[in-house]
């Protein structure tokens, strides 16, 4: 009933269809997967980049989003949206039950960790990873918990990740963490180090070279296990300024509730000075640092503290006691969640709103109605939505693709022209851009409707167009201005 | 393997074989000159020294110049301002000089030794902060050269707030209140009496007493009763200790109104504390710390490592030292400023902690005229690079705009003027070379009156930008070398841009030929 509940929960906090700017070139790409059977090895969804090597390095979520739309449309995809988020949530739950032996102290840890998640659950193939990862992690716990066979399944679940996510690399980490911190028994302090018999060695080592192995079954060979770490260190552009990429932004709510956490569990360690095993403590730290450094990573953090928070809240909370269990209310309980669910699940209609109060869609029916010359400058977050909506007809200067777009310089080229660095107008004159379709308010969009040769043709509350006008519309223009502003 | 045996309480002077020659007490009965040669002697001149390298650039914060401003109308008139002066947005508004005492003492070092007196200021400044934080690690560590190490280590943290304002003497005072407590802590009862004259100095000079006051109150708290729990340790105060330091708690209270303005100086930190959120949303100070740069990297590696720490080899803490540690750390991570306070409070548990691995200073083995040698060689060195005025110029000219002031004084233009935020106080400075400003370093002061939302939505660039220059009636901006503002303004020819260099642009209104083109001004 507990587990029922958290998933009532992410139901409840993600009832809006707000997904992620990436979302909808990942849809894209899925989609082209399937109706040709064919890998992309160049991309072909923008100008800027056109035939420049690109792979897919995320297809098999990609393909299971576009297989999901094209049965069942938006409100098929809100429904895998849902079951994604509730396998993370109830894969964490089991985690934490498993580590810490207390259900009811492991409902508490996964609801309150839930909270700092729930942001991070972005459609996009990293949920995928994010539940890949989590499984690792029960496997590991159960494999420490005495269960030989536990392992075996880890092999098949890499051979999906390395074709979903690039978060198969933490995965191997961890694997690899287990390992090490078994090698030897010591102790310092509140760390342990328990270690392995030998078959257990061997044993883990043997799954850890099998999961090595599989990593290079995929579409691309090799090339999709080298991916993720290609790019470690080589995109500063995008690093500096893309959101998830950022440091942890500590004036925030959930980033204030990540410091009570951490300053808590400091506090209960002085008090009741737990014994930790060395793996848990590695991982818990590491995910510390890392969701610090960059706030995406706080999807890394939440799986390696929560078994560790559990074990900690699990000395305040009385452990479950089946005999006094009630059943028949439970059963009502998950009735009544699974009914309110059914009940309140959104309607097609309502996620196309939910849609609309994000996206450029009515700009985009604009432009299909009245057709602007190409080609078009976007924002950085709207390109996924138009090669999506466009069929990839129109297409974009840029999308949520950094890696394509920062080593070619075109990511450099769109800072400077968004944050109107000297020189910017030239800049975009470079690229002969006809038409913008930007956020509404932002100072670019300000600077262009100001100015006579560019005419503001469409404008709602999310996005303005504006249009290049030729010489002789720009002279008309500025005479019809100035015939307005001089009495 | 546990260490529960050897545990040391973080500052606890009794603690089983942690006899250290450098402890106050045992240090009372040496002579002096070999006190002033001693090897910690010669560790805390690489301190000082160590401020000097990182600090000899005048490397100066933009409110600097507002401060010395106010000063020098202060040591002229010998008026304490009550509206402001110096801005055309807000001129005539209430504003009190809240830091006046530091504004004074930089204004008068300025007056009698110009910028080589506030570079000297500014290192002085420095090296006693840095003196004070070895001192009070060491009072609590017991061990000079494991404070040494943890002192270097945060000097890095420390100095990036080197920067030659009245919070330095704020920052002084905390850390000279928290010697006192913890020579308290230590059974010296005369310790506590010189805090009510420090508060009378602090209150006048920063609104960090407050800081200082909370340190006071979480000691006394914290002695309320005795009792330990886990690895937490709550040492009683004695009813006499308790007695005392609620008197001395008292007195500094007492203080604090003494003021050319009265109480409205102690009310200020409070008042502006809750209703600044453009400031607190805009100013990096203000800012949740960037964890994308290495001192901010180091905070982190530090606040972790402790707490790793604690796991591994356990140590006990005293109540007071988890309150303070983790506030500071906490305020720290939200609010980028309070670096200033983490390094203090935390010195004293890192001190500890280090220690434990590094070995004592032996007065036995100490070879005094080889740190004679390296004291000489030091202080040479800063005598021979400390800066001439014309570097400190040139230092001076690539961050403040210099040249533009110099042009508008070659070629006068008239009409309010729109600056960038952190010109305000140099311009301020300069005046009467340039015209008022529209806004500088003094937040509480453009954001209650509104000037500070308007300079957001112009600096941002937000729809009707042009209407919020209009209502002020801006006929020039000077902004920062590269703000979008010049792109937004020069790609209409109703504005020139007449002057740049590397640091500003100015850019002039020229509304004549904006109405023959006929441009949108939203």
């Amino acid at each position: 009933m507990l587990g029922a509940l958290l998933a009532t929960a992410v139901f409840w906090a993600k009832h809006d269809f707000n997904v992620d700017t990436d979302f909808w070139w990942h849809l894209k790409v899925g989609e082209d997967l399937l109706a040709t059977h064919h890998w992309p090895t160049t991309d072909s969804y923008s100008y800027t980049a056109s035939g420049q090597p690109w792979i897919a390095a995320e297809w098999l979520g990609e393909v299971l989003f576009a297989g999901t739309e094209r049965i069942g449309g938006l409100p098929a995809l809100y429904l895998l949206l849902m079951l994604m988020g509730a396998s993370i949530v109830l894969a964490l739950y089991v985690l934490c039950t498993l580590r810490s032996g207390n259900s009811k102290a492991s409902f508490a840890a996964t609801a309150i960790l839930t909270i700092l998640a729930l942001p991070v659950f972005h459609f996009r193939p990293q949920m995928l990873g994010f539940l890949f990862l989590v499984l690792t992690l029960i496997a590991l716990e159960r494999f420490r918990h005495g269960r030989a066979r536990a392992l075996w399944f880890l092999p098949f679940l890499f051979l999906l990740w390395v074709n979903t996510h690039g978060s198969w690399t933490i995965g191997l980490f961890c694997i690899f963490v287990y390992w090490a911190s078994g090698l030897q028994e010591r102790r310092f302090g509140a760390v342990e180090m328990r270690a392995w018999t030998i078959s257990q060695r061997e044993r883990l080592l043997l799954v850890f070279m099998l999961c090595l192995a599989v990593l290079p079954i995929t579409p691309y060979g090799t090339q999709l296990a080298v991916f993720p770490v290609q790019f470690i260190g080589s995109l500063p552009v995008n690093m500096a300024s893309i959101n998830e990429w950022q440091p942890m932004p500590f004036d925030l709510v959930g980033a204030k509730l990540f410091l009570v956490l951490l300053f808590l569990w400091f506090a209960a360690q002085l008090v009741y000075k737990t014994s930790w095993r060395l793996e848990e403590l590695t991982l818990y730290f590491l995910g510390i640092v890392m969701a610090c450094l960059h706030v995406r990573f706080l999807l890394v953090f939440v799986p390696f503290f929560a078994p560790v928070f559990a074990v900690v809240v699990a000395r305040w909370i009385p452990a479950y006691e089946r005999q006094k269990d009630q059943h028949l209310l439970n059963t009502l309980l998950m009735a009544g969640m699974l009914a309110g669910m059914i009940h309140f699940f959104p309607k097609r209609a309502e996620i196309e709103g939910d849609v609309a109060r994000t996206y450029p869609t009515r700009a985009i029916a604009f432009m299909r109605a009245h057709p602007v010359r190409s080609p078009i400058f976007n924002t950085y977050g709207f390109g996924g939505y138009m090669e999506w909506s466009s069929g990839g007809r129109e297409k974009v200067f840029i999308d949520g693709r950094g890696e394509l777009f920062e080593p070619g310089g075109v990511f450099a080229d769109y800072r400077y022209i968004t944050t109107l660095r000297p020189g910017a107008l030239a800049v975009l004159n470079l690229y002969q851009v006809q038409t913008c379709l930007f956020d509404r308010d932002k100072p670019l969009a300000v600077l262009l409707a100001s100015l006579p040769e560019w005419k503001k043709v469409y404008e709602d509350d999310i996005s303005v167009v504006l249009v290049r006008q030729n010489s002789a519309e720009a002279a008309a223009t500025a005479v019809s201005q100035a015939g307005r502003q001089v009495p | 393997m546990s260490h529960e045996p050897s545990r040391m309480v973080v500052g606890d002077s009794v603690a089983p074989g942690n006899k250290d020659f450098s402890a106050p007490v045992a240090s009372a009965k040496v002579p002096l000159l070999q006190q002033l040669f001693s090897f910690p002697a010669m560790l805390a001149s690489c301190l000082v020294t160590a401020v000097f390298v990182a600090r000899h650039n005048f490397e100066v914060d933009p409110d600097l110049w507002w401060h010395l401003k106010v000063g020098e109308d202060i040591l002229s008139t010998h008026h304490w301002p009550t509206v402001d002066p110096y801005s055309f947005t807000v001129a005539g508004q209430p504003w009190l000089a809240y830091e006046w005492l530091g504004d004074v003492l930089i204004a008068s070092v300025a007056r009698v030794a110009g910028l080589r007196g506030l570079q000297a200021l500014l290192i002085v400044l420095g090296a006693a902060i840095m003196l004070a934080l070895y001192s009070y690690a060491t009072l609590r560590s017991k061990n000079s050269k494991g404070s040494f190490v943890a002192v270097s280590v945060l000097l890095a943290l420390a100095c990036a707030n080197f920067n030659l304002r009245p919070q330095m003497l704020g920052y002084l005072f905390l850390l000279l209140t928290l010697i006192a407590l913890e020579r308290f802590r230590q059974g010296k009862k005369t310790a506590l009496w010189f805090l009510p004259p420090l508060f009378l100095l602090w209150i006048n000079a920063h609104g960090s007493w407050e800081i200082g006051l909370a340190a006071i109150l979480a000691y006394w708290l914290c002695g309320l009763r005795g009792f330990q729990l886990g690895d937490i340790v709550v040492h009683a105060w004695s009813p006499e200790e308790r007695t005392r330091l609620s008197l001395i708690f008292l007195l500094c209270l007492t203080v604090i109104p003494i003021t050319p303005y009265g109480t409205r100086l102690a009310a200020y930190p409070f008042q502006v504390a809750s209703s600044l959120p453009l400031n607190l949303a805009n100013i990096e100070e203000w800012r949740p710390i960037a964890l994308n740069s290495p001192g901010p990297q180091l905070f982190l590696f530090l606040v972790l490592g402790t707490i790793f720490a604690q796991v591994a080899a356990p140590m006990r803490w005293r109540l007071e030292d988890v309150l303070l540690f983790v506030g500071a750390a906490g305020m720290t991570f939200v609010h980028a400023r309070f670096l200033l306070l983490f390094v203090p409070f935390f010195s004293p548990v890192f001190a500890t902690m280090l220690s434990r691995w590094v070995p004592k200073y032996q007065r036995e083995k100490d070879h005094y005229v080889l740190n004679v040698l390296l004291m000489v060689l030091m202080l040479g060195g800063m005598i021979h690079y400390f800066p001439s005025n014309a570097q400190i110029e040139k230092k001076i000219d690539a961050g403040f705009p210099v040249g533009a002031v110099r042009y508008l004084k070659d070629h006068p233009v008239t009409g309010p003027m729109y600056n960038s935020y952190d010109f305000g106080g140099y311009l301020v400075y300069t005046e009467p070379d340039v015209p008022k400003v529209f806004i500088d370093g003094r937040g509480e002061l453009y954001e209650h009156g509104g000037v500070f939302a308007d300079y957001v939505h112009v600096a941002e660039l937000q729809p009707g930008v042009l209407g919020v220059l209009n209502n002020y009636g801006i006929r020039f901006c000077m902004v920062r070398s590269g703000d979008p503002l010049t792109v937004f303004l020069t790609a209409r020819p109703n504005w020139k841009q007449v002057y740049s260099d590397g640091v500003s642009v100015i850019v002039v209104r020229n509304d004549s030929s904006a109405r023959r083109q006929g441009f949108r001004d939203q």
